[in-house]
């Protein structure tokens, strides 16, 4: 008797409902579980590192700032951070407690933004709309701050671009309170909800040891009980601030829920420090037009995970080379460990939980 | 400013296990173009604290990998094949340029010592 293979192999993307961004996955099945899988990338990849060599070094901020549409400003803030190192410039004090108001600003999109794609990815359309309702409210906070709500530039080498006046901070900190009380309907649910429970719940486990020698970062790493967070070195004003790592430990889909709730918490929390704490003067320094020699490495906390930047520089105008390695590139190893032994029917929750960013990884 | 020391490529998976088996996570590694070589900078991180080597290649020499000792490397070094052109043996998954590449794709912009030796009209292409 002639017996049929019990392996299928089916593609999962690059165009998916699930995936706002284009990745592909080779998943080998057997029934209906996954037993290998094996991505693919490039759809879109743009080469933005080897513009280094055609734009200088003040222009090549708007280009990274462009990496991205939901960690933007991050970027712009991470490749900013190097390069002042590089010259040997310190920032104001004032530019660097903005940064942080624009980045945890950044964070709280970004998570609920993930969250609204998660739900979805689940069918909970009501809890999708939720998510992203309180979200337009965060967007138009950076609409109003800095002029624009996706792609805001408001880092430059040196400093920020735009300031944030008494009169607009204090309605900055009216509008956060009415997205906190949006975010506390939303942990209601999160931590009532049966279906959300059902769907993430021992999905996905990642161990802790597994999770830190993945190279894994962000919630993904910090879901799985590893405590790191490169806020915590202090680049920028968080140094002054007070807070620590947020971690869960079931290593599950849900908690690395739990941990993107609660830093939303944690980020609001956060840039009202930042605003009460923030001192007056200048928001920033005039650089010198030609860049000395030398390499450094810069790491920021995206709302991903840790961004790193190496530029390499032998003087003049422009990098010699600039290299980044984004948080969804090093979850990726996590995701493949992860997704053989899973049903067919979590890999796209599985897919969202490490919050894929596809126009970060194809930089 | 970073620190890196240059180590040898036959020293790459020794340095590699000594990270490993010293609780270090792994960061990622950086692919250069040196004076018609490849330098490629592995970084590693422990409690925040960054440690780097780096290894000069001959754009004809193999490079080993270090997948097999940390699996996250499986991704960067497939990159670093397909985009500049670096020889890696023994990957986990050797994705055999179709990581970020597809089967038409052309050569990478990045992969310019490959770029200049097809110009030059190398008889080994």
């Amino acid at each position: 008797m002639i017996r049929m293979s019990d392996k299928s192999t089916i593609p999962f993307g690059p165009q998916h409902p699930v995936l706002p961004e284009p990745i592909h996955l080779k998943l080998v099945v057997e029934d209906e579980k996954v037993v290998e899988a094996y991505p693919s990338f490039g759809f879109v990849h743009r080469g933005l590192e080897m513009l280094v060599q055609k734009k200088d070094f003040n222009q090549m901020v708007y280009v990274v700032d462009h990496i991205c549409g939901i960690c933007s400003a991050m970027h712009g803030q991470a490749y900013c951070q190097a390069v002042e190192e590089l010259i040997g410039i310190d920032v104001p004090e004032r530019a660097k407690y903005l940064r942080v108001v624009w980045a945890e600003l950044h964070r709280i999109h970004s998570h609920l933004l993930w969250f609204g794609l998660l739900a979805d990815a689940f069918g909970f359309e009501n809890l999708f709309m939720l998510s992203w309702r309180i979200r337009e409210k965060i967007m138009d906070i950076l609409e109003a701050t800095a002029g624009n709500r996706v792609i805001i530039s408001v880092n430059i080498v040196g400093g920020v671009r735009r300031d944030i006046d008494t009169e607009q901070a204090k309605w900055l900190l009216d509008e956060l309170k009415e997205v906190e009380e949006g975010l506390k309907e939303l942990e209601k649910i999160v931590k009532n909800n049966y279906t959300i429970k059902q769907r993430t719940v021992g999905i996905g486990v990642l161990s802790k040891d597994d999770a830190y020698m993945f190279g894994a970062v962000g919630p993904t790493l910090r879901g799985s009980g590893v405590p790191i967070d490169m806020r915590t070195t202090g680049y920028a004003a968080y140094g002054n601030l007070d807070f620590e790592p947020v971690v869960e430990t079931d290593g599950d889909t849900y908690a690395r829920t739990i941990v993107r709730v609660r830093e939303m918490f944690q980020s609001i929390d956060l840039v009202k420090q930042a605003i009460n704490k923030m001192p007056e003067g200048e928001i920033n320094v005039k650089v010198k037009p030609n860049l000395p020699a030398g390499e450094v490495i810069t790491r920021v906390e995206q709302p991903r995970g840790e961004v790193f930047y190496y530029i390499k520089s032998s003087g003049g105008k422009n990098l010699d080379r600039l290299r980044i390695r984004t948080p969804t590139f090093a979850n990726l190893a996590s995701l493949l460990h992860m997704l053989p032994g899973s049903t067919l029917a979590d890999v796209p929750v599985l897919v969202l939980t490490i919050d894929p960013c596809i126009s970060c990884t194809e930089r | 400013m970073i620190n890196s020391r240059e180590v040898k490529v036959d020293e790459i998976e020794k340095e590699a296990k000594y990270y490993y088996d010293n609780g270090y996570r792994f960061v990622t590694e950086t692919c250069l173009e040196e004076d018609g070589k490849f330098k490629i900078i592995y970084t590693f991180e422990r409690e925040y604290e960054l440690e780097n080597f780096h290894v000069y290649v001959n754009p004809a020499e193999e490079v080993p990998s270090i997948s097999k000792i940390y699996f996250a490397a499986l991704l960067v070094e497939n990159e670093i094949q397909e985009l500049f052109g670096v020889k890696f043996k023994n990957l986990a998954i050797d994705f055999e340029g179709l990581l970020f590449l597809g089967e038409y794709s052309p050569i990478s912009p990045q992969a310019s010592i490959e770029i200049m030796r097809r110009d030059k009209g190398d008889k080994n292409e």
